[in-house]
């Protein structure tokens, strides 16, 4: 498995911290909702040139609509296809339901047609949505750690994993460090490695560790050397 | 196994371990009175720990400028003596079970601290080569040279001599330990070379160690196990130390850190890359059965960290308690 940290496009250090803490990878969240930044091709760039390896870009400031939101989406494929850009995560607009695979034909369109995919959020899509996918390119990150988000223990995990389409999964901790909450982070790892997942796999929301700056670093970094440890004990 | 840091009294510090989740800490020593800590000063910090439910489980270190006369022999060691013993005797009242000491005359050493690690990361780093050379190699390190410890020294010790001194040390002290119910933790020489401008370091292999644990057989008279330090011995395998060392329930206290070489030259890194496999050692706790405290010892500096490193600790807490867990559940399968 890939281990990846998420920074903030623009921010240096956060780049800095995940090649110092030994990130196999990072996820650079990038705003659609600021129109002064609609290429991607520097997000791609900076981390290249930084010595790091760009496993996606985390797309936020969406709409809430589906037509804005899937003309936003279409944009980012078409600036993620001519930055070599080639996984966009995101969450989907609002839920579909019956109609989620008709609205999201033309989306899958652009994703055949630029060969960037898209990992939708699975705690933020209903189950018969989840069912549906995946459909081409557009693809799932399951969300551990959140209930109803696609799978509540190991097993439902694992079962997940063997359905096909996860391209990412992430670890929320619910606003504690990896392996201090409700969620057992090793066991649903063991789950996934069993069933051969090797995708990419990254912390949540970082826990706010006593007085922090606002991207909470220090909890960044106890989830990534929470995760790191349990992948190390794997092998 | 408990995870530990090292903490201060400040608000800002405890909020910080309490979010870690963490519930047991060490901390250094209150400062002396006439060369003696009283009993007062231990009981109100560990008020202060208690207050925000953290245990303070350790005492690191005895201060070197209570027993340095003792360290090397001179005639004012009857007198240091006398305050160690009413000090352990003061920790022992207060109720916190291990004190940890060390035997470095001249402190712990390295030569560099260089943003030569990963993402250039800032790695302690130590070579004999460059500290032979280098009276720094240690009062850099140690904040010594205005104080009395350390300092540059004013005539050479063997190896006898500096044995000599920690036997007349442990002879006197363990039977007070015993009496107090203390735990004394002996914490090997870092780094762990024969000797240093003229001085002789002692507990720099896994055999002299086994030598503390000899002198004075007692289930008070131990080892503070640093996996660090040990790490960096030369030719020691760090898992078979803790078979050996922890198989015999001598290790009061451990240390958690993954280096990278051993002497004459090394590096501490972050544990994740270093030499000793952490998941391994953590499974050899494990099997030898150590339930006490294990802290997160030195780690790289990262970016944008504030001066106790909390980023880094962090990630170091973080990967521990991964290990283990982790460790726990595959038993459990």
């Amino acid at each position: 498995m890939k281990l990846a940290l998420t920074v903030r496009y623009g921010y240096d250090e956060e780049l800095i911290f995940a090649q110092q803490l030994g990130a196999d990878a990072v996820i650079v969240r990038f705003d659609l909702g600021d129109p002064r930044d609609t290429d991607l091709a520097p997000v791609a760039h900076r981390v290249r040139v930084a010595g790091l390896q760009l496993a996606g870009v985390e797309l936020s400031g969406m709409a809430d609509q589906f037509q804005p939101w899937s003309d936003g989406l279409t944009g980012a494929l078409l600036a993620a296809q001519n930055a070599g850009i080639d996984t966009l995560l995101c969450a989907s607009p609002t839920q579909h339901a019956s109609t989620l695979g008709q609205d999201l034909e033309a989306v899958v369109a652009t994703t055949s047609m630029t060969g960037v995919r898209v990992c939708l959020d699975s705690s933020r899509l209903l189950p018969e949505e989840l069912a549906w996918l995946p459909a081409g390119d557009v693809q799932v990150e399951l969300v551990l750690g959140v209930p109803g988000a696609g799978a509540d223990g190991p097993a439902q995990a694992a079962a997940r994993v063997h359905s096909g389409g996860i391209s990412a999964i992430r670890f929320e901790g619910g606003g504690l460090p990896l392996g201090m909450g409700a969620i057992d982070v090793t066991a649903m790892l063991r789950a996934i490695a069993a069933a051969g997942y090797d995708g990419l796999i990254r912390a949540g929301a970082p826990p706010l560790l006593g007085e922090d700056d606002d991207w909470n670093p220090k909890g960044a970094a106890n989830d990534l050397g929470y995760l790191r440890a349990v992948l190390q004990s794997l092998r | 196994m408990k995870i530990a840091l090292h903490a201060s009294e400040s608000a800002d510090h405890i909020a910080f371990i309490q979010s870690l989740g963490l519930s047991d800490v060490v901390c250094g020593m209150p400062a002396e009175i006439d060369g003696v800590v009283p009993v007062e000063a231990f009981e109100q910090r560990r008020d202060i720990f208690a207050r925000h439910n953290l245990h303070w489980d350790v005492i690191e270190n005895l201060s070197p400028t209570l027993y340095d006369e003792i360290m090397f022999g001179t005639a004012e060691r009857e007198r240091q003596l006398d305050g160690v013993c009413r000090t352990i005797e003061n920790i022992g009242k207060a109720g916190i079970p291990v004190l940890q000491y060390q035997w470095m005359l001249l402190g712990g050493l390295r030569t560099e601290y260089s943003p030569t690690g990963r993402g250039g990361a800032r790695y302690p780093r130590f070579d004999s080569a460059v500290a032979q050379h280098m009276a720094a190699a240690c009062l850099d390190w140690m904040g010594g040279g205005k104080h009395r410890y350390p300092h540059i020294p004013d005539q050479p010790l063997s190896s006898e001599q500096v044995w000599a001194h920690l036997e007349w040390f442990l002879k006197a002290v363990v039977p007070v330990a015993e009496s107090a119910g203390v735990h004394i933790a002996a914490h090997p020489d870092d780094a762990p070379v024969p000797e240093y401008l003229g001085v002789a370091r002692i507990l720099i292999d896994v055999d002299s160690l086994q030598r503390v644990i000899d002198t004075v057989p007692s289930p008070n008279n131990g080892i503070g196990f640093c996996m660090g330090t040990i790490g960096t011995m030369a030719g020691v395998d760090v898992i078979d130390a803790i078979h050996r060392i922890g198989g015999q329930g001598k290790v009061f206290f451990a240390h958690f850190r993954n280096p990278r070489g051993q002497v004459p030259s090394f590096e501490e890194v972050f544990p994740d890359e270093g030499d000793i496999d952490m998941a391994a050692a953590v499974a050899a706790w494990q099997e030898v059965g150590f339930d006490g405290v294990i802290r997160i010892d030195h780690c790289p500096g990262v970016v944008g960290d504030n001066g106790r490193a909390d980023r880094s600790f962090a990630f170091q807490v973080g990967y521990l308690r991964g290990l283990i867990q982790s460790l726990a559940t595959g038993a459990g399968q």
